[in-house]
């Protein structure tokens, strides 16, 4: 029962913070393009500008897809894949000395700006939040199996 | 994951058409001057005071000369050192590290806004345009 309560609060958060993550950056695709140019790390400004355009519906829907268990697996497995691209580009830009605003949460929101622990931190607690809703989708799925095969 | 994937294109399509025009991502920099913009001024009658909005660190390590210190981190402390350096006619340059910091853009539309100043201009490609000028 605290297993279940456990997850349920994790899916919410986890769920939450894409949801408000890409609303915030859905409407403010200028800025957010500027600022995932600021990373340096795609070869032209109009990558940046398709992915400014992308990510935050992506953000979104995956959100709702935790928040809903509508597409759940998708969503996590989306939601795991972005916070993994996410921090390996923090990362980048930690180890090469940019001092940048992150643009996760749209503009003039980062209260941690370019405090890069910070912001692994928080990036690492999101992915990791992730796996737990994939281990625990995983092991449900084998305990599927395993019933159906004693039937 | 394919379906959310392809679920996400849809408003993203429409989200783009509605906002973006394309062409004037460089350009929406508000208030931005190129380092020759800047050093025909100073070779004019027209005296220039720099701003220099990186961490006091990186500025006690290197700054443009004549530059004052005044990022957001510590800006009520380094108001007063700032307007001591200002006067009317002075056009102000505000610089960070390079194109890829913000800090030189609030700085500046703090110094519009709260200070209520004019001529207040971004360095384009900050530090790093004056160190490889």
């Amino acid at each position: 029962m605290a297993a279940k309560i456990i997850l349920l609060l994790i899916r919410l958060l986890v769920g939450g913070i894409f949801v408000y993550a890409g609303a915030a950056k859905a409407w403010e695709t200028q800025d957010f393009a500027r600022d995932i140019q600021h990373y340096k790390i795609l070869p032209w400004a109009d990558a940046a500008v398709l992915l400014a355009v992308y990510l935050p519906w992506l953000e979104l829907l995956s959100g709702l897809a935790v928040l809903f268990r509508k597409l759940y697996l998708g969503g996590l497995v989306a939601i795991a894949g972005m916070m993994i691209l996410f921090t390996v580009a923090l990362g980048s830009a930690w180890a090469r000395g940019l001092d940048l605003q992150c643009g996760c949460f749209g503009r003039n929101q980062d209260a941690i700006r370019t405090n890069y622990p910070a912001l692994l931190t928080r990036d690492l607690a999101i992915l990791a939040g992730a796996a737990v809703l994939l281990a625990a989708v995983c092991k449900a799925g084998a305990k599927e199996m395993a019933m159906e095969n004693k039937r | 994951m394919a379906a959310l994937l392809a679920l996400a294109l849809l408003p993203a399509l429409i989200s783009g058409l509605i906002q973006l025009r394309w062409n004037t991502l460089e350009s929406s920099k508000e208030g931005e001057v190129t380092l020759a913009t800047v050093q025909v001024l100073e070779n004019s009658d027209k005296r220039v005071l720099w701003v220099d909005a990186r961490p006091r660190d990186r500025f006690d390590r290197e700054h443009i000369p004549g530059a004052v210190v005044l990022n957001e981190d510590e800006w009520e402390k380094a108001v007063p050192d700032f307007l001591e350096a200002w006067a009317p006619e002075k056009q102000i340059v505000v610089y960070c590290d390079s194109d890829s910091c913000d800090a030189s853009q609030a700085v500046a539309r703090r110094l519009r806004e709260e200070l209520k100043l004019e001529n207040v201009w971004v360095l384009k490609g900050g530090w790093d345009a004056w160190r490889q000028r």
